[in-house]
């Protein structure tokens, strides 16, 4: 594993990095109240600086799936002053005559464009710390130290009004992370109670909880599900913990139950889950990050240590396949994620020097 | 009688017209009208009716302005007028008219300055008319405290004027004293409770009331409630108070107010002790020092009336206090500045508990049956030993010291056989010989304890007695002799043994107690403690710095030497263990308090030292043993001149020859052990500067033949130190340096010559540098004719080492040649001519102790140093000046660095001025420490004394200190910024960003990489400067 | 203020601290004094010019002081406890022997455990966090520092222990002013 580049984003600790699914974008999240916007090219050259919004932490950045290669790209930060800002760009000139995806990027990724606040979505009671958009990008999830997840619906085209539909309060703690599946309606989240969640939409299409992770013995801070290139009726999650582990998890897909039942006799039939496996343990300190590729399927995981760990599945069994001390100095290791840098897959990790760091592998 | 030229009524209504409605009257321009009137009246130009009558309707106007004014007028004028100047009859109708006008709302203020200054008059007898129109038609209520001053001002002066006849007429007075609590009623405002208390206060004094007369039981009430009313009061001034009254005054102004009347005594002590129970110590305080005020003024037989009800409310607060009594320095129970407590300790409530007790007892009539009565109720918490005792033997001691009688009466009961008697084995007296036989009076270890810390209580109230003749405690002295030196040898554990020490020390101060037998015995036990290898470290200190206090009393040093100095001293023929003798040399240093302990002490080091000559030891064990003796020496002969200077001459002949010849065999002609020369020779030298002036020019023979001849004396020196290199030059020279400076040096030049030649010949850089330093000294010292010495030749180093030298010696005593050389090597430096290291200027500036080392004042007279007085600053501004304007020139830079480097801040401040530019360009240095380094300490000494002289400087200066602070400078192999810099830097940085300087979020940033810093003190002062930075944020 | 919650805990004189010994033999040994001496002089020779101020730098690679436990101890021992105006150090809440270090090749962990004045102490959270800012403040980035209530000396060790070592919360508790107001005034004393 070897240091492609490092960009010192933020003088604060970065909390949170999100890489847009389509365009050569990155985002940063960081305890000095801003986050910036980066090309995710060999220029790494600063796009925008989105500031003068939040009164605190920025801790969780994401980027909205596009609805088509043409669609603009549409942000989401949660703040410790418990608000959720959605940043956006005015179409830009002659936007209408783009034809090639390349012109779009080029577009797209001009420093010039002007990304603008479309919406300041107010409801936590205080530290929101962690936003994730699902796979059709209509829904925004959300979670607080208030103990609560919010699942809010929004028009794709103007996003201006955000809806609440769904206060998922089961958790007994904060809630540090939430993360949607790449493909189904299934939202998981993770909590200081030690559990992770799951829920999806039962048959009165209310979200709801359709099961209970028990395992980790300290707070989960983060958890990914996989996206296989051939989907099973399988689903599997992997989470990261205080408790030094990573744990694979493997739950069967709720079939959708006879729409022609009357309602009264049809039953929530809840998702069964347990836990697949325990990786070799590889960190001396918390865990606070991982990234399951699509591509290969490999996990990574970061956190206190310092320490970046590559793990990689062998016929059903898991190893280490590489590991990276001092990924940033003597700094903590706060994000992960699996991103692309000239169609070559790589990683990027946030740390507490500020730094985002970009990894061969 | 003749008209008046002046036209009044103009007078009147220009006063009028021009008088300010305030009436602060003091400085307006109506004064002027004021004095003129008064001035004709005086002057008899106009009688005071003529003055009325021109008043005239003004004084009855219906506007109420006009009418005040008038009024006014009128009273301002009575005040400024000499008092005998009214005729009775002119008085009597003025107060007649000013008594009706008390209703006149807003004349009133007036009214009563007028009646106030008619009061002090010498024809005034109205004083009935004034207290009862006070009482009818003035109500306090109605009043502004500006106005009801007044008031209190009239009562005042009415005592003043007439207090005498007042008090004489007990209607009159009765009277006054109705008016008095008339007008104090309600009273809330500070300054007129101070003047109502002190009113108050008077008519206590002044006045006689009958008990048995109703009447006075209620004026009495009336009197005792208008005061007490207000206790206990607080009151916190407020910012801007114009009459700066303090609590403390109202508090104690009350306090005298309610002590100054026996018969309040019923009332005021049941409400005083009923305020005792609060829980707040301030108040608790404040009732005890009222109380006590009480107890010391109150006439004798009301005390005796009220001292066993005051006796039963406050002995709770020594029997049931759990603190510790504050250590008094003066041997006494209470400490004298008890008062100085802070009110808010709850143990001032104990001391001031005892200040009553002692003064009931003085106070009562009879004492003894009080005595008695205390004695019998603390009785039970003494006979068998508990906490309670402890406070039981306080209020005792307390009790003792008011009087011999006394003292003699407790010690009897206190160790009678039933009492602490038992325990200290005292006989019974045949009275009691059947009763309490089978009590157990075996105490554990902590009741021992108790006991003897008890006993001290005893010997405090002995202290501040101080009897002449033996008291009754002499005849216990034996069993309490006994008593703790048993303690002392039973025990085991260390707090016992140093309780018994204390005590035994107490004893041994005690005037006329102990005689010299029983004085032996002690320093008896003392010596065994000390002797026995086993006694624990702080039972020896406990006992060691007992014994200083009393040691210097010459019939205890005489006992001390005989039986703890001398066996002591012995201990140290069978050790030669390094370790064990340093300890033993400090145990019996901390007692040397004086010469004839040295002397004693002296005589024994030195047998020693010979014998350790003499041991089969391995030479380096040798030294160090010669180093402890010789340090040893060194800081007792200090220790005893700081408390009384005495002469050496006798040391000359019996210790001095002896010391060296020991050290000459130890160390022979092989003298590589430099530093135990050093410090051999620093005890001669200081023996030296002790020996008597008009002997010293014979000891600066004797040594100039010892060390430069090969003649044998007393002291046997193997060959002499001008003949070849020898390291005994150390020693010559602190010898010579210590030579009162009138003497001659005999046939110097020779002398001089031949170490000059050993410079140019030996190849020890070491003893070059001493042999270069006894050049200097003989020349600064000696030398008369200097003209030879100083041409200065710059093509042979070591003829220009010696050369600055020379100068050294020269500029040392502001030698004019000198002087003008110096001028010269600085012209040249500065024009760059080669040959001239900068280093020189650090050999012309840097102390060394040779023209450092003397002791102020001798006694013998001597003076030693032949260095002028300021001549740093001399030869700094020659030097100075002339650099400052090439700091560019790296040699000048490193050249005022060397300078600065050794010269105090007082020099530097003059310059400071000068300095910025230096300053800046040393802190950019980056290739030589000593530059880095002097530039900070400049800009400490800057920075303390006049930081606008950086104000210029600061934007750059802050960066380069962080720069310094956090960086790893290097030049060479070598790292420049080592940790003495970066402290320095940390430091300097520090009080720039207290003075506001800098940009704390960046330096915060910065400062980080201090935190991972090697040195511990650098990151210290990273850290505390982070932490100040954030509270600034 | 209202009545604290433990009116009178015992108490230690600032003499019963533990401080670091000033290390240094007895006297110096005769060697280093000669050496001394020798260096000093040479401070003065006008022939020495090779190498002109080498008597006034150390050696390059200067000795370490490592960063010991009683190092950590004076560091927080300072800071003044919420509800007495005596320090952590005064009232044992802090003790040099439950300070522990680890090293290890990239960071160095810091183990503290705190003992509150009382079992049901509601300011030991509060407590924690100042020890937390403070070392946060004053120690270099390789240390990760973990706090624990000592065994048995509190009702809720396991509450209190989680969120004292959990870095969000604690970043969060720093953006808070009221917080962050408290805790200086608890730190003040630590200059």
């Amino acid at each position: 594993m070897q240091l492609l580049h490092s960009t010192q984003a933020h003088t604060g600790p970065i909390w949170s990095i999100t890489t847009h699914a389509t365009l050569p974008l990155i985002a940063t999240a960081s305890q000095d109240k801003t986050s910036k916007i980066y090309s995710l090219t060999s220029h790494h050259n600063l796009l925008t600086i989105l500031e003068k919004t939040h009164t605190r932490s920025v801790r969780s950045i994401a980027f909205k799936p596009p609805l088509d290669n043409f669609d603009l790209p549409v942000l989401a930060a949660g703040s410790f002053d418990s608000t959720i800002s959605i940043w956006g760009i005015d179409e830009p000139e002659f936007y209408a005559d783009v034809e090639s995806e390349s012109d779009h990027e080029r577009i797209i990724c001009d420093p010039n464009n002007e990304w603008n606040l479309m919406a300041l979505i107010e409801g936590h009671e205080n530290e929101v710390k962690s936003v994730a958009w699902n796979h059709q990008g209509n829904l925004l999830a959300s979670c607080s130290r208030d103990k609560t997840v919010w699942i809010w619906e929004t028009d794709q085209e103007t996003l201006e009004e955000f809806e609440c539909i769904a206060v998922l309060n089961d958790h007994e703690h904060d809630v540090k992370y939430v993360c949607w599946h790449s493909t189904r309606n299934i939202l998981a989240s993770c909590s200081y109670d030690d559990t992770i969640r799951i829920y999806a939409e039962d048959d009165d299409d209310e979200f709801a909880c359709v099961g209970v992770l028990n395992g980790h013995e300290g707070t989960v801070w983060s958890c990914a599900f996989e996206n296989p290139a051939t989907p099973t009726d399988k689903i599997r999650l992997a989470s990261v913990s205080d408790d030094l582990t990573v744990r694979v998890w493997v739950g069967t897909v709720p079939e959708h139950s006879d729409k022609q039942l009357p309602s009264s006799i049809r039953h929530n039939k809840e998702m069964v889950w347990e836990q697949e496996c325990i990786l070799p343990q590889a960190h001396a300190f918390p865990i606070y990050s991982l990234s399951w590729s699509a591509t290969t399927g490999k996990i990574a995981s970061c956190g206190s240590d310092g320490k970046i760990v590559v793990y990689k599945e062998v016929d059903g069994t898991w190893e280490v396949e590489a590991t990276h001390e001092a990924s940033h100095g003597v700094s903590e290791v706060n994000c992960i994620l699996w991103g692309k840098l000239d169609d070559k897959e790589i990683l990027i990790t946030g740390g507490d020097d500020g730094c985002v760091n970009y990894w061969q592998v | 009688m003749s008209q008046s030229i002046h036209d009044i009524p103009t007078l009147i209504n220009q006063y009028i017209a021009t008088s300010s409605p305030s009436d602060d009257t003091s400085d307006d321009a109506s004064s002027v009208f004021i004095a003129e009137l008064v001035n004709l009246i005086t002057s008899d130009e106009i009688t005071l009716l003529q003055f009325i009558s021109s008043l005239g309707k003004t004084l009855t106007s219906d506007t109420d302005m006009i009418r005040s004014k008038a009024i006014s007028c009128l009273s301002r004028v009575f005040a400024d007028l000499p008092i005998n100047k009214l005729s009775r009859q002119d008085v009597g109708v003025m107060v007649d008219f000013m008594v009706v006008k008390l209703d006149d709302k807003l004349s009133l203020t007036y009214v009563l300055q007028a009646l106030n200054s008619l009061v002090k008059m010498n024809n005034f007898n109205s004083i009935d008319k004034v207290l009862k129109s006070l009482l009818d038609s003035y109500s306090p209520k109605k009043n502004l405290a500006k106005i009801r001053y007044e008031t209190f001002l009239i009562l005042g002066g009415l005592l003043e004027s007439k207090g005498q006849y007042i008090s004489t007429h007990t209607e009159l007075a009765d009277l006054y004293v109705k008016a008095f609590v008339h007008i104090a009623s309600g009273e809330k405002d500070p300054r007129n409770l101070i003047n109502s208390f002190s009113l108050n206060t008077k008519i206590n004094s002044l006045f006689t009331f009958d008990a048995n007369n109703n009447l006075h039981q209620q004026l009495i009430d009336d009197l005792f409630d208008v005061c007490f009313c207000y206790f206990p009061i607080t009151f916190t001034p407020p910012p801007n108070d114009p009459y700066k009254i303090t609590s403390n005054d109202l508090k104690s102004a009350l306090r005298e107010t309610i002590a100054s009347q026996s018969l309040f005594a019923t009332d005021a002590i049941a409400n005083l002790i009923e305020k005792l129970t609060s829980t707040n110590p301030a108040i608790r305080n404040d009732v005890l020092t009222t109380l006590n005020l009480c107890v010391q003024t109150y006439a004798p037989e009301t005390v005796d009336q009220h001292w066993v009800t005051i006796w039963n409310a406050v002995k709770f607060e020594v029997l049931h206090n759990t603190n510790e009594l504050p250590v008094s320095a003066s041997k006494t129970i209470i400490p004298q500045d008890y008062e100085a407590i802070d009110d808010n300790d709850d143990i001032k409530a104990v001391v001031l508990t005892l200040v009553i007790v002692r003064n009931l007892l003085e106070r009562a009539t009879d004492p003894q049956s009080m005595l008695e009565m205390i004695l019998h109720e603390l009785t039970q918490n003494l006979t068998t030993i508990t906490n309670k005792t402890k406070l039981a033997a306080i209020i005792l001691g307390v009790m003792a010291e008011t009087s011999l009688d006394r003292f003699n009466y407790i010690v009897e009961q206190l160790f009678s056989h039933s009492v602490w008697g038992k325990y200290l084995n005292v006989e019974q007296t045949e009275a009691n010989e059947e009763q309490e036989e089978e009590e157990d009076i075996v105490l554990n270890i902590e009741r021992q304890g108790q006991l003897v810390d008890n006993l001290e209580y005893i010997f405090l109230a002995y202290y501040t007695l101080a009897p002449e003749q033996p008291t009754k405690l002499s005849q216990y002295k034996d069993h309490i002799l006994i008593f703790l030196g048993q303690l002392l040898k039973s025990n085991v554990d260390t707090s016992l043994p140093k309780k018994v020490i204390a005590q035994f020390v107490n004893m041994i101060g005690m005037a006329n107690f102990l005689t010299t037998q029983e004085l032996e015995l002690i320093m008896n036990h003392f010596q065994q403690i000390l002797l026995n290898e086993s006694t624990s470290e702080t039972v020896v200190d406990a006992c060691v710095s007992g014994l200083i206090g009393p040691l210097s009393e010459p019939r205890i040093t005489k006992l001390a030497i005989e039986l703890i100095i001398t066996p002591l001293l012995a201990t140290l023929d069978d050790t030669s263990e390094i370790v064990e003798v340093e300890t033993r040399l400090a145990v019996i240093g901390k007692l040397c308090v004086n010469y004839a302990i040295l002397e004693v002490i002296s005589i024994k080091s030195l047998a020693r030292l010979s014998s350790f000559n003499n041991l089969d030891l391995a030479h380096e064990d040798k030294i160090k043993l010669f180093h402890v003796v010789i340090d040893t020496l060194i800081k007792l002969i200090n220790q005893v001149t700081e408390r009384h200077q005495f002469l050496t001459d006798s040391w000359y002949g019996h210790f001095v020859p002896p010391f060296l010849n020991n050290i000459f065999k130890l160390l022979g002609e092989d003298t590589r052990d430099y530093a135990l020369i050093e410090s051999s020779s620093r005890l001669v030298g200081l023996i030296i500067r002790y020996i008597e002036k008009s002997k010293h020019q014979a000891v600066l023979n004797d040594f100039i033949e010892v060390f430069t001849t090969e003649k044998s004396s007393k002291i046997k020196l193997e060959g002499n130190l001008i003949g070849q290199p020898s390291g005994y030059i150390v020693m010559f020279n602190k010898i010579v340096a210590s030579i009162d400076k009138e003497c001659q040096f005999e046939n110097l030049n020779v002398i001089t010559e031949s170490m000059v030649g050993i410079v140019k010949s030996v190849n020890n850089e070491y003893l070059r540098i001493q042999y270069l330093e006894g050049i200097s000294l003989l020349v600064n010292k000696f030398t008369t004719d200097v003209t030879s010495l100083v041409d200065m030749s710059l093509t042979d180093p070591i003829s220009y080492e010696i050369y600055i030298w020379i100068l050294k010696g020269l500029i040392l005593k502001l030698d004019p040649v000198g002087l003008d050389k110096l001028q010269q090597l600085v012209n040249q430096f500065t024009s760059g001519s080669s040959g001239i290291t900068p280093k020189s200027f650090r050999v012309l500036f840097i102390d060394i102790d040779i023209f450092t080392e003397t002791t102020s004042k001798h006694i013998s007279g001597v003076r030693n140093l032949n260095v002028r007085l300021l001549y740093k600053q001399r030869i700094f501004q020659i030097v100075v000046p002339e650099l400052l304007p090439h700091v560019d020139n790296h040699n000048c830079l490193v050249a005022l660095a060397l300078i600065i480097e050794n010269v105090s801040t007082s020099i530097l401040i003059r310059y400071l001025s000068t300095l910025g530019p230096v300053i800046m360009a040393c802190v950019n240095e980056t290739t030589n420490a000593v530059v880095l380094k002097s530039g900070l300490s400049m800009i400490n000494v800057v920075l303390e004394e006049d930081d606008t002289i950086l104000d210029p400087y600061v934007t750059q200066l802050v960066p380069v200190l962080l720069q310094i602070a956090t960086t790893k400078i290097v030049s060479g192999k070598k790292r420049i910024n080592d940790e003495s810099i970066r402290v320095l830097a940390l430091r300097n940085l520090t009080i720039l960003f207290k003075k506001g300087h800098g940009d704390k979020t960046q330096a915060l940033n910065q400062l980080r990489l201090c935190l991972d810093d090697k040195k511990r003190s650098v990151r210290k002062l990273a850290i505390d400067l982070c932490q100040s930075l954030y509270e600034l944020k | 203020m209202e009545e604290p919650i433990n009116a009178n805990p015992t108490i230690l004189s600032l003499a019963q601290l533990p401080k670091r010994q000033e290390t240094g033999s007895p006297f110096s040994t005769t060697l280093s004094a000669n050496h001394k001496l020798i260096s000093n002089a040479l401070k003065l020779s006008l022939l020495e010019e090779e190498d002109e101020y080498s008597e006034e730098d150390i050696d390059s690679d200067e000795e370490e002081d490592p960063i010991d436990p009683q190092e950590i101890f004076d560091l927080i021992s300072t800071i003044s406890d919420p509800e007495h105006p005596l320090t952590l150090g005064q009232l044992a809440v802090v003790n040099l022997n439950d300070i522990e270090i680890n090293t290890s090749k990239y960071l160095t962990e810091v183990v503290i455990r705190i003992t509150p004045t009382i079992t049901h102490c509601s300011l030991a959270t509060l407590i924690g966090l100042g020890i937390k800012v403070r070392l946060i403040r004053s120690l270099p980035g390789k240390f990760r520092v973990k706090l624990l209530i000592k065994e048995g000396s509190h009702q809720s060790e396991s509450q209190v222990n989680k969120q004292l070592n959990d870095k969000e919360r604690v970043a969060a508790a720093c953006e808070n002013e009221q917080l962050i107001e408290v805790i200086s005034r608890m730190l003040a004393t630590c200059v």
